[in-house]
């Protein structure tokens, strides 16, 4: 789902960054209303296909016009790290990443940053990803809970280091021997998180300037 | 020295709260608030549409801000942005209990005010004093009759096929997922259907979760991401893959259309994002629920499949209601509908009667209204099997109003001729001052 999509969630999430953290809602609920099915209802089918679940796409889920994605310039305040290009992303990155790096001799390192509207599933979920895309078994519950914190937008994210083989999303092979950081933080409105990723020693090389930029990343205050 | 004995003891507070309550000012002051809402409403449902409008200011106990933008536009008033002004001010339903109370405060004062008079003069009741008490309570019931309908109405609409029976109706605006037993099937062929009523999932936007669980269901389901217009389509690349599912994506759609008006409350298409976790793997299976589904999202765990859906809940009916024949009448020479009529046949109890339902000519059966709504254009053009459209309704206080008012203009009256009888007496003794009217 484009970064565009979320325009108008975007400024809310800039002023809620400003603010304390919302509610998660989580509870657990019993289900306590039955009702009896009328004889005269249609028994449903089961297992049907998505394909044939849902109505005619084409003709009933008409695209929503997208609007260009918002420069980041008028989202965030950064500091780019010396050695560092700010590149326009593309492809799937583009409706993905509000701000993309480059880093590196070759550019072969990235760190990005990227907000998913709706919480994105949540960090634990995110970052099991993560680790499978390093060729890593998912963190236990226990090792998840462990993770240390940095700070992001003045709040507490949850930060990750691994070493692995990476695969990118949409690629069949993996690289070998890289690694890859991230610092995230959600609540029920969103998720925001820095990925940064590359060959390992280059990134070993980049973690004090991973810190210093999700250290300078402030929201733009809305005037 | 000041006689003590003779000076005005002051009143409690409870009795000057009570006088409050029971003052003409505080019934002025009610019903311009009243109008006020009334006025805010109307402007504000021209871009939030008439439901969304009504539960803001009409159904509610208070409001909290005013869309002032939409309202300016309302007004004519060109106005590009967004101005939405925090306020706090009592709803409609407050308002109206508000009313009915100081309604039944008033009338109970000028009863015992009247009374005291009459005793200390020595008259009895009079017409005028009943007719306006009868007045007061008519007002009351009929704010009486406005709280049973907005707790017990059900409103909705059933489509019936030609020989097709039905016994339950779909509302208009009220949601529920529903999660049935499908596989293995019930020996005794009963379907039981477990339900989530919408106001447990409607706030579960934007990443919310929710999760539910019932003794004896082998999963619990997380509710996600509910979208209160919405379409599925083809997931494409840049989607994020974690809303993505079997392929496909759930999308949010505007509220309004491109000349800015409220897609209708009714014709939204609601969708949420679900997970079933299983009770004892703690496995997690992902799906899609959407109104305008075909068939629903199915969950097995072991050997039992289930069905989870979103849609209108359903009604039901205390009898069932057979669709006969759908006759369509045009205008000569032109396909235009002049009349058309719905021959059903309603059966309770194992007794059948016959009845006809068309434009003008409701069906009212067991405390339910049958109005003859729409038809299957389609299927009347071409012939064969048709179908129709039925709006149902079912309203305890339906004829409430209507008594009311009757009872209010009898009250009316009965003041009116009184002191006119009382005036006209008085003129005829051309010695007596006439005395002013006491309403």
């Amino acid at each position: 789902m484009p970064v565009a999509r979320f325009i108008p969630l975007l400024s809310p999430v800039v002023a809620c960054l400003l603010m304390s953290g919302c509610d998660q809602v989580g509870e657990r609920v019993q289900i306590k209303e039955t009702r009896e099915i009328s004889k005269h209802a249609t028994r449903p089918p089961v297992a049907v296909a998505s394909a044939d679940r849902f109505p005619q796409m084409d003709r009933e889920a008409p695209e929503v016009e997208q609007p260009d994605p918002p420069a980041a310039e008028e989202l965030f305040d950064w500091i780019t790290p010396a050695g560092w290009t700010v590149v326009q992303p593309t492809g799937a990155a583009r409706g993905i990443r509000l701000l993309d790096m480059r880093f590196g001799p070759n550019q072969e390192g990235q760190c990005f940053l990227s907000f998913l509207p709706g919480g994105g599933g949540g960090v634990e979920a995110n970052v099991n990803r993560w680790r499978t895309q390093m060729g890593q078994a998912p963190y236990t519950a226990e090792e998840f809970a462990a993770l240390p914190k940095k700070p992001l937008f003045g709040r507490d994210a949850s930060y990750v280091a691994f070493d692995g083989d990476f695969t990118d999303v949409g690629k069949s092979e993996a690289v070998k021997d890289y690694r890859m950081l991230g610092a995230v933080h959600a609540d029920e409105k969103f998720m925001i998180f820095v990925k940064m990723v590359g060959p390992k020693a280059l990134v070993v090389e980049n973690e004090a300037a991973f810190d210093e930029f999700c250290r300078s990343l402030q929201p733009k205050v809305q005037r | 020295m000041r006689d003590t004995a003779t000076a005005p003891k002051a009143p409690s507070i409870l009795k000057k709260v009570y006088g409050i309550f029971a003052s003409f000012g505080f019934a002025v002051a009610v019903l311009t608030l009243l109008l006020l809402m009334t006025y805010l409403g109307t402007l504000e449902q021209l871009e939030h549409g008439l439901y969304d409008s009504q539960r803001k200011y009409f159904e509610s106990w208070f409001i909290t801000s005013i869309d002032i933008d939409c309202c300016l536009r309302a007004m004519h008033i060109p106005y590009e942005g967004e101005w939405v002004l925090p306020i706090l001010l009592p709803g409609g339903g407050l308002l109206m209990g508000l009313l009915a109370l100081n309604m039944i405060c008033g009338g109970i004062t000028r009863i015992i005010s009247r009374m005291r008079a009459g005793l200390k003069n020595n008259v009895r009741p009079n017409l005028g004093l009943i007719g306006v008490l009868i007045a007061h309570v008519s007002v009351v019931f009929m704010l009486l009759a406005g709280l049973v309908s907005l707790l017990a109405k059900e409103e909705g609409a059933v489509w019936v096929t030609e020989n097709q029976t039905v016994d339950e109706f779909e509302a208009f605006h009220v949601s529920d997922i529903r999660i049935e037993k499908l596989e293995p099937a019930p020996a005794d062929g009963k379907r039981e259907a477990m339900l989530i009523p919408d106001s447990q999932f409607a706030d579960l936007t934007k990443g919310k979760a929710r999760t539910f669980y019932r003794e004896g269901l082998p999963f619990e389901l997380m509710v996600m991401n509910y979208m209160e217009h919405c379409a599925v389509r083809p997931a494409k690349t840049g989607d994020p893959q974690s809303m993505v599912v079997d392929g496909y994506i759930l999308q949010e759609l505007p509220l309004h259309d491109a000349e800015m008006k409220p897609v209708p409350h009714e014709q939204r298409v609601n969708g949420a994002y679900v997970k079933a976790i299983d009770a004892k793997t703690k496995a997690e299976h992902l799906g899609i629920i959407v109104r305008t589904e075909r068939a629903p999202w199915t969950v097995t765990i072991g050997n039992e499949s289930y069905g989870v859906g979103i849609g209108r809940r359903q009604y039901r009916l205390p009898f069932e209601v057979k669709l006969d024949k759908f006759v369509r009448e045009t205008h000569p020479g032109t396909n235009q509908a002049r009349k058309f009529t719905s021959h059903v046949t309603v059966i309770r109890d194992g007794k059948s009667e016959e009845k006809i339902i068309n434009m003008n000519e409701p069906l009212r059966f067991g405390g339910f209204a049958f109005f003859q709504s729409s038809f299957d254009m389609e299927a009347a053009q071409r012939g064969g099997q048709q179908s129709s459209m039925f709006q149902v309704a079912s309203n305890p206080s339906d004829h409430w109003p209507l008594i009311s008012l009757i009872a209010a203009m009898i009250g009316l009256l009965m003041n009116l001729v009184w002191h006119l009888t009382k005036f006209l007496k008085q003129s005829a003794r051309s010695n007596v001052p006439v005395a002013p009217p006491s309403v």
